[in-house]
Protein backbone atom coordinates (compact mmCIF):
# COMPACT_ATOMS: atom_id res chain seq x y z
CA UNK A 1 0.00 0.00 0.00
CA UNK A 2 1.29 3.47 -0.82
CA UNK A 3 2.16 5.69 2.09
CA UNK A 4 0.68 9.09 2.78
CA UNK A 5 0.66 11.83 5.34
CA UNK A 6 -2.09 10.06 7.30
CA UNK A 7 -1.13 7.67 10.06
CA UNK A 8 -3.09 4.91 8.28
CA UNK A 9 -1.81 3.45 5.04
CA UNK A 10 -4.07 4.27 2.14
CA UNK A 11 -4.84 3.20 -1.39
CA UNK A 12 -6.68 5.75 -3.51
CA UNK A 13 -7.94 5.19 -7.02
CA UNK A 14 -10.36 6.47 -9.61
CA UNK A 15 -12.02 3.98 -11.91
CA UNK A 16 -13.98 5.37 -14.88
CA UNK A 17 -17.21 3.61 -15.91
CA UNK A 18 -18.72 3.98 -19.37
CA UNK A 19 -22.50 4.29 -19.59
CA UNK A 20 -24.27 1.87 -21.92
CA UNK A 21 -21.27 -0.43 -22.40
CA UNK A 22 -22.36 -3.77 -20.96
CA UNK A 23 -19.35 -5.58 -22.43
CA UNK A 24 -17.17 -3.85 -19.81
CA UNK A 25 -19.71 -3.83 -16.96
CA UNK A 26 -18.19 -5.33 -13.86
CA UNK A 27 -14.54 -4.62 -14.71
CA UNK A 28 -14.16 -1.85 -12.13
CA UNK A 29 -15.76 -4.00 -9.41
CA UNK A 30 -13.56 -6.92 -10.40
CA UNK A 31 -10.44 -4.72 -10.00
CA UNK A 32 -11.51 -3.64 -6.51
CA UNK A 33 -12.25 -7.25 -5.56
CA UNK A 34 -8.80 -8.39 -6.69
CA UNK A 35 -7.03 -5.60 -4.77
CA UNK A 36 -8.85 -6.55 -1.55
CA UNK A 37 -7.94 -10.19 -2.14
CA UNK A 38 -4.26 -9.22 -2.48
CA UNK A 39 -4.54 -7.21 0.75
CA UNK A 40 -5.77 -10.30 2.57
CA UNK A 41 -9.25 -8.96 3.44
CA UNK A 42 -11.61 -11.77 4.54
CA UNK A 43 -13.63 -13.47 1.75
CA UNK A 44 -16.97 -12.66 3.48
CA UNK A 45 -16.13 -8.93 3.53
CA UNK A 46 -14.82 -9.02 -0.04
CA UNK A 47 -18.12 -10.56 -1.17
CA UNK A 48 -20.06 -7.70 0.43
CA UNK A 49 -17.79 -5.10 -1.21
CA UNK A 50 -18.07 -6.88 -4.58
CA UNK A 51 -21.87 -7.01 -4.40
CA UNK A 52 -22.18 -3.31 -3.48
CA UNK A 53 -19.67 -2.22 -6.15
CA UNK A 54 -21.14 -4.43 -8.86
CA UNK A 55 -24.72 -3.28 -8.22
CA UNK A 56 -23.51 0.35 -8.34
CA UNK A 57 -21.53 -0.27 -11.51
CA UNK A 58 -24.48 -1.95 -13.25
CA UNK A 59 -26.67 1.03 -12.32
CA UNK A 60 -24.18 3.46 -13.88
CA UNK A 61 -23.77 1.36 -17.04
CA UNK A 62 -27.53 0.86 -17.37
CA UNK A 63 -28.77 4.37 -16.68
CA UNK A 64 -25.99 6.98 -16.87
CA UNK A 65 -23.92 8.51 -19.66
CA UNK A 66 -20.74 8.09 -17.69
CA UNK A 67 -19.53 7.75 -14.17
CA UNK A 68 -16.67 6.76 -11.94
CA UNK A 69 -15.72 5.06 -8.71
CA UNK A 70 -13.50 7.00 -6.30
CA UNK A 71 -12.12 4.39 -3.95
CA UNK A 72 -10.33 4.87 -0.63
CA UNK A 73 -8.94 1.82 1.14
CA UNK A 74 -7.35 2.02 4.58
CA UNK A 75 -6.30 -0.79 6.86
CA UNK A 76 -9.75 -0.80 8.45
CA UNK A 77 -12.29 0.03 5.75
CA UNK A 78 -13.16 0.74 2.15
CA UNK A 79 -15.08 3.80 1.01
CA UNK A 80 -16.51 4.03 -2.49
CA UNK A 81 -18.05 7.10 -4.09
CA UNK A 82 -19.98 6.10 -7.21
CA UNK A 83 -20.72 9.29 -9.09
CA UNK A 84 -22.48 9.54 -12.42
CA UNK A 85 -23.73 11.99 -14.99
CA UNK A 86 -27.15 10.81 -16.01
CA UNK A 87 -30.89 11.13 -15.57
CA UNK A 88 -30.79 10.99 -11.77
CA UNK A 89 -33.39 9.29 -9.59
CA UNK A 90 -36.79 10.93 -9.30
CA UNK A 91 -37.69 9.42 -5.96
CA UNK A 92 -34.83 7.90 -3.95
CA UNK A 93 -37.29 6.55 -1.38
CA UNK A 94 -39.11 4.51 -4.06
CA UNK A 95 -35.80 3.32 -5.55
CA UNK A 96 -34.80 1.98 -2.15
CA UNK A 97 -37.87 -0.29 -2.09
CA UNK A 98 -37.31 -3.93 -3.06
CA UNK A 99 -38.91 -4.70 -6.41
CA UNK A 100 -39.29 -1.09 -7.58
CA UNK A 101 -37.68 -0.79 -10.99
CA UNK A 102 -37.63 1.48 -14.02
CA UNK A 103 -35.35 -0.87 -15.95
CA UNK A 104 -35.68 -1.12 -19.74
CA UNK A 105 -36.40 -4.58 -21.26
CA UNK A 106 -32.81 -5.01 -22.55
CA UNK A 107 -31.49 -4.76 -19.01
CA UNK A 108 -33.96 -7.40 -17.83
CA UNK A 109 -32.88 -9.70 -20.66
CA UNK A 110 -29.38 -9.61 -19.18
CA UNK A 111 -30.76 -10.70 -15.83
CA UNK A 112 -30.81 -7.31 -14.13
CA UNK A 113 -33.45 -4.72 -13.34
CA UNK A 114 -35.42 -6.64 -10.72
CA UNK A 115 -35.50 -3.59 -8.47
CA UNK A 116 -33.05 -5.11 -6.00
CA UNK A 117 -29.99 -2.95 -6.71
CA UNK A 118 -30.14 -0.20 -4.08
CA UNK A 119 -31.79 -2.39 -1.38
CA UNK A 120 -29.07 -4.96 -2.01
CA UNK A 121 -26.32 -2.34 -1.66
CA UNK A 122 -27.87 -1.15 1.60
CA UNK A 123 -27.88 -4.71 2.91
CA UNK A 124 -24.21 -5.24 2.03
CA UNK A 125 -22.68 -2.05 3.43
CA UNK A 126 -22.10 -0.57 6.89
CA UNK A 127 -23.01 2.96 5.86
CA UNK A 128 -24.41 4.59 2.72
CA UNK A 129 -25.55 7.97 1.48
CA UNK A 130 -27.32 8.73 -1.77
CA UNK A 131 -27.94 12.10 -3.38
CA UNK A 132 -29.53 12.51 -6.75
CA UNK A 133 -30.59 15.39 -8.94
CA UNK A 134 -32.95 14.72 -11.83
CA UNK A 135 -31.27 15.54 -15.15
CA UNK A 136 -27.83 15.90 -13.55
CA UNK A 137 -26.79 12.64 -11.93
CA UNK A 138 -26.44 10.55 -8.83
CA UNK A 139 -23.83 10.28 -6.08
CA UNK A 140 -23.84 7.11 -4.04
CA UNK A 141 -21.27 6.75 -1.29
CA UNK A 142 -20.81 3.72 0.91
CA UNK A 143 -18.43 2.31 3.47
CA UNK A 144 -17.65 -1.26 4.52
CA UNK A 145 -15.56 -2.04 7.60
CA UNK A 146 -13.04 -4.85 7.32
CA UNK A 147 -13.55 -5.85 10.91
CA UNK A 148 -16.99 -7.28 10.19
CA UNK A 149 -19.21 -4.23 10.85
CA UNK A 150 -22.88 -4.44 11.66
CA UNK A 151 -23.74 -6.28 8.42
CA UNK A 152 -20.74 -8.60 8.57
CA UNK B 1 -19.35 -31.02 14.97
CA UNK B 2 -20.58 -32.88 11.91
CA UNK B 3 -23.52 -31.29 10.19
CA UNK B 4 -26.09 -34.02 9.51
CA UNK B 5 -27.15 -34.30 5.87
CA UNK B 6 -24.58 -31.82 4.62
CA UNK B 7 -23.27 -32.90 1.25
CA UNK B 8 -20.01 -31.90 -0.39
CA UNK B 9 -19.22 -32.91 -3.93
CA UNK B 10 -16.55 -31.90 -6.39
CA UNK B 11 -17.36 -30.34 -9.77
CA UNK B 12 -17.00 -33.54 -11.79
CA UNK B 13 -19.44 -35.40 -9.49
CA UNK B 14 -21.95 -32.58 -9.68
CA UNK B 15 -21.72 -32.57 -13.49
CA UNK B 16 -22.08 -36.36 -13.55
CA UNK B 17 -25.30 -36.25 -11.51
CA UNK B 18 -26.79 -33.87 -14.08
CA UNK B 19 -25.25 -35.78 -17.03
CA UNK B 20 -23.74 -32.41 -17.89
CA UNK B 21 -20.99 -31.76 -20.36
CA UNK B 22 -18.10 -29.73 -18.94
CA UNK B 23 -17.42 -26.83 -21.31
CA UNK B 24 -14.82 -24.97 -19.25
CA UNK B 25 -12.92 -26.89 -16.63
CA UNK B 26 -11.16 -24.30 -14.51
CA UNK B 27 -8.21 -25.35 -12.37
CA UNK B 28 -9.44 -26.46 -8.98
CA UNK B 29 -13.02 -27.33 -9.94
CA UNK B 30 -12.38 -30.92 -8.94
CA UNK B 31 -10.62 -30.09 -5.70
CA UNK B 32 -13.05 -27.47 -4.41
CA UNK B 33 -16.10 -29.01 -2.76
CA UNK B 34 -19.56 -27.65 -3.47
CA UNK B 35 -22.18 -27.72 -0.75
CA UNK B 36 -24.94 -25.41 -2.00
CA UNK B 37 -26.84 -24.59 -5.15
CA UNK B 38 -28.44 -21.39 -6.31
CA UNK B 39 -30.89 -21.66 -9.21
CA UNK B 40 -32.11 -18.51 -10.97
CA UNK B 41 -32.21 -16.54 -14.19
CA UNK B 42 -32.21 -13.10 -12.59
CA UNK B 43 -28.73 -11.91 -11.72
CA UNK B 44 -30.30 -9.32 -9.41
CA UNK B 45 -31.82 -12.22 -7.45
CA UNK B 46 -28.50 -14.05 -7.41
CA UNK B 47 -26.74 -11.03 -5.91
CA UNK B 48 -29.51 -10.67 -3.38
CA UNK B 49 -29.50 -14.35 -2.39
CA UNK B 50 -25.72 -14.41 -1.99
CA UNK B 51 -25.85 -11.24 0.10
CA UNK B 52 -26.74 -12.83 3.39
CA UNK B 53 -24.19 -11.35 5.73
CA UNK B 54 -21.23 -13.60 4.97
CA UNK B 55 -19.67 -15.97 7.43
CA UNK B 56 -20.33 -18.99 5.24
CA UNK B 57 -17.39 -21.10 4.21
CA UNK B 58 -19.13 -23.23 1.59
CA UNK B 59 -18.86 -22.98 -2.16
CA UNK B 60 -21.93 -22.63 -4.35
CA UNK B 61 -22.71 -23.68 -7.90
CA UNK B 62 -25.21 -21.80 -10.07
CA UNK B 63 -27.93 -23.37 -12.20
CA UNK B 64 -29.30 -20.99 -14.81
CA UNK B 65 -30.82 -20.60 -18.23
CA UNK B 66 -29.07 -17.31 -18.93
CA UNK B 67 -25.99 -17.61 -21.16
CA UNK B 68 -24.56 -14.09 -21.54
CA UNK B 69 -21.25 -12.98 -20.06
CA UNK B 70 -22.92 -11.03 -17.25
CA UNK B 71 -23.70 -14.41 -15.68
CA UNK B 72 -19.97 -15.04 -15.33
CA UNK B 73 -19.31 -11.50 -14.08
CA UNK B 74 -22.02 -11.87 -11.45
CA UNK B 75 -20.73 -15.31 -10.45
CA UNK B 76 -17.24 -13.87 -10.06
CA UNK B 77 -18.55 -11.22 -7.64
CA UNK B 78 -20.13 -13.78 -5.33
CA UNK B 79 -17.43 -16.48 -5.57
CA UNK B 80 -19.44 -19.02 -7.53
CA UNK B 81 -17.00 -21.48 -9.09
CA UNK B 82 -19.28 -23.54 -11.35
CA UNK B 83 -22.17 -22.51 -13.62
CA UNK B 84 -24.45 -25.18 -15.10
CA UNK B 85 -26.71 -24.17 -17.98
CA UNK B 86 -30.01 -26.07 -17.94
CA UNK B 87 -32.24 -27.11 -20.87
CA UNK B 88 -29.21 -27.92 -23.03
CA UNK B 89 -28.32 -24.25 -23.40
CA UNK B 90 -24.81 -23.37 -24.54
CA UNK B 91 -23.04 -20.18 -23.51
CA UNK B 92 -21.93 -17.52 -25.98
CA UNK B 93 -18.25 -17.46 -27.04
CA UNK B 94 -17.64 -14.27 -25.01
CA UNK B 95 -19.13 -15.99 -21.95
CA UNK B 96 -16.70 -18.89 -22.32
CA UNK B 97 -13.78 -16.52 -22.79
CA UNK B 98 -14.59 -14.54 -19.61
CA UNK B 99 -15.13 -17.76 -17.61
CA UNK B 100 -11.67 -18.97 -18.63
CA UNK B 101 -10.15 -15.66 -17.55
CA UNK B 102 -12.00 -15.65 -14.22
CA UNK B 103 -11.30 -19.30 -13.39
CA UNK B 104 -14.98 -20.24 -13.37
CA UNK B 105 -16.10 -23.62 -14.75
CA UNK B 106 -19.02 -23.99 -17.14
CA UNK B 107 -21.18 -27.03 -17.88
CA UNK B 108 -24.34 -27.71 -19.86
CA UNK B 109 -27.06 -30.24 -19.03
CA UNK B 110 -29.98 -31.40 -21.16
CA UNK B 111 -32.10 -31.64 -18.01
CA UNK B 112 -34.60 -28.90 -17.26
CA UNK B 113 -34.02 -26.50 -14.39
CA UNK B 114 -36.76 -28.29 -12.39
CA UNK B 115 -35.26 -31.74 -12.86
CA UNK B 116 -31.72 -30.51 -12.21
CA UNK B 117 -32.80 -28.90 -8.94
CA UNK B 118 -34.66 -32.06 -7.95
CA UNK B 119 -31.64 -34.28 -8.55
CA UNK B 120 -29.29 -32.03 -6.59
CA UNK B 121 -31.79 -31.61 -3.75
CA UNK B 122 -32.23 -35.38 -3.55
CA UNK B 123 -28.50 -35.91 -3.26
CA UNK B 124 -28.33 -33.57 -0.26
CA UNK B 125 -27.18 -30.26 -1.69
CA UNK B 126 -28.47 -27.32 0.30
CA UNK B 127 -29.82 -23.89 -0.50
CA UNK B 128 -27.54 -20.85 -0.24
CA UNK B 129 -27.91 -19.58 3.28
CA UNK B 130 -27.99 -23.09 4.67
CA UNK B 131 -31.44 -24.70 4.47
CA UNK B 132 -32.29 -27.97 2.72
Amino acid sequence: MSGGSDSEEKIRMQLPIRGGDFSKAGEASSKIKNILKQLGVSPAVIKRVAIACFESEINIVAYANKGQFSVDITTGEIRVLAKDEGPGIECVEMAMMEGFSTAPPELREMGFGAGMGLPNIKKAVDWMKIESQVGVGTELEFKILFGGGENG
Amino acid sequence: MTEVGKMHIIGAQLAEKLKAEMLVEAPGVNTVSFDSIVACDMMSDLLSMMNHGGGDSGVSALLTGLTNKQVVRTAEMVDIKLIVFANGKRPLAETIELAERCGISLASTEYTMFRSCGILFECGMKDVGGSN
